[in-house]
């Protein structure tokens, strides 16, 4: 049914093509915010055979991110033109006509992995992983080295914030979100959001194009050592960036479950290197301030998908996987308190 | 009466953990092991979901309690105080009596930890002020039972990131009854 609908799509999308066949259409699991199919595209263009991997990445049944599937769009393009290693963009529709829900597609970008076990685990990545670390550290630079305002990116992501407001500016949206979507009493997140205001970090180094989910888990990696993909651009906004590196930092990405970030690399080295490619100090009170609401945010997010789950808006188990987890960041949150 | 519910469980369990071998996607490989872990988290509390919410009600109204008593010898003018007072004479009305059902314990659990969720933000907006400094054992004790709590269960971020992490927590905190 699925790859029907695709084939008309692609048949409206792609005028010139003839003989068109969709085929291999399977889901991909996680992505607890969007669905996320693979499919293959065959088609005949001025009598040449073509192919193409695709990914679409559509709406679940009860989206509440409407503006956020749009902003991971236009977001992820002017990636791809500022040279970030990302899928290519193709196409974004906003209603439901083709396929019932909104949803866009881009190219799928063969011989990767993303998983985080695989990397730390397979033999086969053991050369490639130190590789990989230090890509890890030079995309994120290069993110935060966009020109975004020549970019255009205040189009669709708003004006940027000065340095001064990234922080509170963060504070307030993740509260926002607490207080819409707590089903229960919080008193550790709630303490946690006044810490953070007693603890403002100094204003931002400078303003940038902030990714919001950056860690080891959310890219496609190869066995040569490249990053050839990075995902999830749908909380991406302007503003600290540090706020990615500690967001990198967090406990819960120390996939090894020792203290190495992302499980590939020692916080000191790639603290050093992010500073070295960036020209900028990476404050230690600032990096302790946007870990911690890190984990707040974290937990946010994870409340959200409790209510989801709670008023019958999605079925996926995994939302409530992670939900549950919400006690381990409250530990954490209130270690990196001092309480 | 057996199987029991747990047995139950963990013959749902074993019979998830079997379909999800069996079924060919890998979509649907993932979500039946998410099943599987739901259930794993299920079965580790059953036995002691009442027990943990009788005593964290027990221990919540004597925190609660000593907070009640200290914040009446506080200055009466300040309106976070006397609102926060009038929270907890509420909460701490009534008491947990013979009704054990999970449901009536879990509403009463609720509602004290919206009046510790008050408690713990006045303290958190006093805490470098001398006036308030009275208050402050409270506050440890709050947030020591906070980490009680959260330490419990188990959650698949136990065997990725937070493994290490959870082994040295439950070291430091004293052993539950």
């Amino acid at each position: 049914m699925l790859a029907e609908q695709l084939a008309q799509y692609l048949a409206y999308r792609l005028p010139q093509a003839s003989q068109l066949s969709v085929s291999n259409v399977f889901r991909i699991p996680g992505g607890a915010s969007r669905e996320t199919w693979s499919f293959d595209a065959w088609w005949l263009e001025e009598g040449r055979q073509t192919s193409q991997g695709f990914i679409l990445r559509r709406d679940p049944p009860a989206s509440l991110l409407v503006t956020d599937r749009d902003i991971e769009f236009q977001v992820m393009e002017m990636a791809y033109r500022g040279g970030i290693p990302v899928p290519r963009l193709r196409w974004l529709e906003t209603e439901g006509r083709w396929l019932e829900r909104p949803f866009f597609i881009m190219d799928r970008i063969d011989g990767c992995e993303t998983s985080p076990q695989v990397l730390l685990t397979d033999p086969s990545f053991q050369e490639a992983r130190p590789k990989i670390a230090q890509q890890f550290v030079a995309v994120l630079a290069a993110i935060h080295s966009l020109d975004f305002k020549a970019m255009g990116a205040e189009a669709f992501l708003g004006p940027a914030p000065a340095p001064e407001e990234c922080a509170i500016r963060e504070i307030e949206k993740w509260e926002r979100v607490i207080d819409r979507d707590a089903l229960e009493p919080q008193p550790v997140l709630r303490a946690a959001l006044r810490w953070l205001r007693r603890h403002l970090p100094p204003p931002a180094p400078k303003v940038v194009l902030v990714h919001s989910d950056y860690r080891v888990g959310n890219f496609l990696y190869d066995h040569e050592g490249n990053i050839r993909g990075v995902l999830d651009w749908e909380m991406a906004h302007l503003g600290d960036p540090i706020e990615d590196v500690a967001w990198a930092c967090l406990r819960p990405w120390r996939w090894a479950g020792d203290e190495l970030v992302g499980g590939i690399i020692t916080r000191e080295e790639f603290l050093c290197r992010y500073e070295e490619a960036m020209g900028i100090r990476v404050d230690p009170q600032a990096l302790h301030f946007w870990e911690l609401l890190g984990n707040v945010k974290l937990a946010a997010i994870f409340i959200t998908g409790a209510r989801s789950l709670a008023e019958g808006k999605t079925r996926e188990p995994i939302l409530a996987m992670v939900a549950r987890g919400n006690p381990r960041l409250e530990l954490e949150i209130m270690d990196l308190m001092g309480v | 009466m057996r199987p029991n519910d747990l047995e139950l469980l963990r013959l749902i369990e074993g019979t998830m953990l079997e379909l999800g071998q069996e079924v060919p996607s890998a979509y649907s490989k993932a979500q039946a092991q998410f099943c599987f872990m739901l259930l794993e988290d299920l079965a580790n509390r059953w036995n002691e979901a009442a027990h943990h919410l009788f005593h964290d009600i027990r221990e919540l109204e004597e925190i609660l309690g000593q907070a009640r008593d200290l914040l009446k010898r506080l200055p009466q003018d300040d309106p976070q105080v006397s609102s926060l007072l009038q929270t907890l004479e509420v909460a701490l009305q009534g008491g947990v009596g013979e009704d054990l059902r999970l449901s009536a314990l879990e509403e009463r659990h609720r509602r004290l930890l919206g009046a510790l969720e008050r408690l713990l933000c006045l303290c958190e907006d006093k805490v470098n002020e001398p006036a308030y400094e009275a208050l402050m054992p409270v506050r440890s004790r709050a947030y020591q039972h906070l980490r009680r709590e959260a330490a419990r269960g188990w959650t698949f971020w136990d065997i990725l990131s937070f493994r290490n992490y959870i082994m040295k927590v439950k070291q430091s905190l004293p052993q539950e009854s």
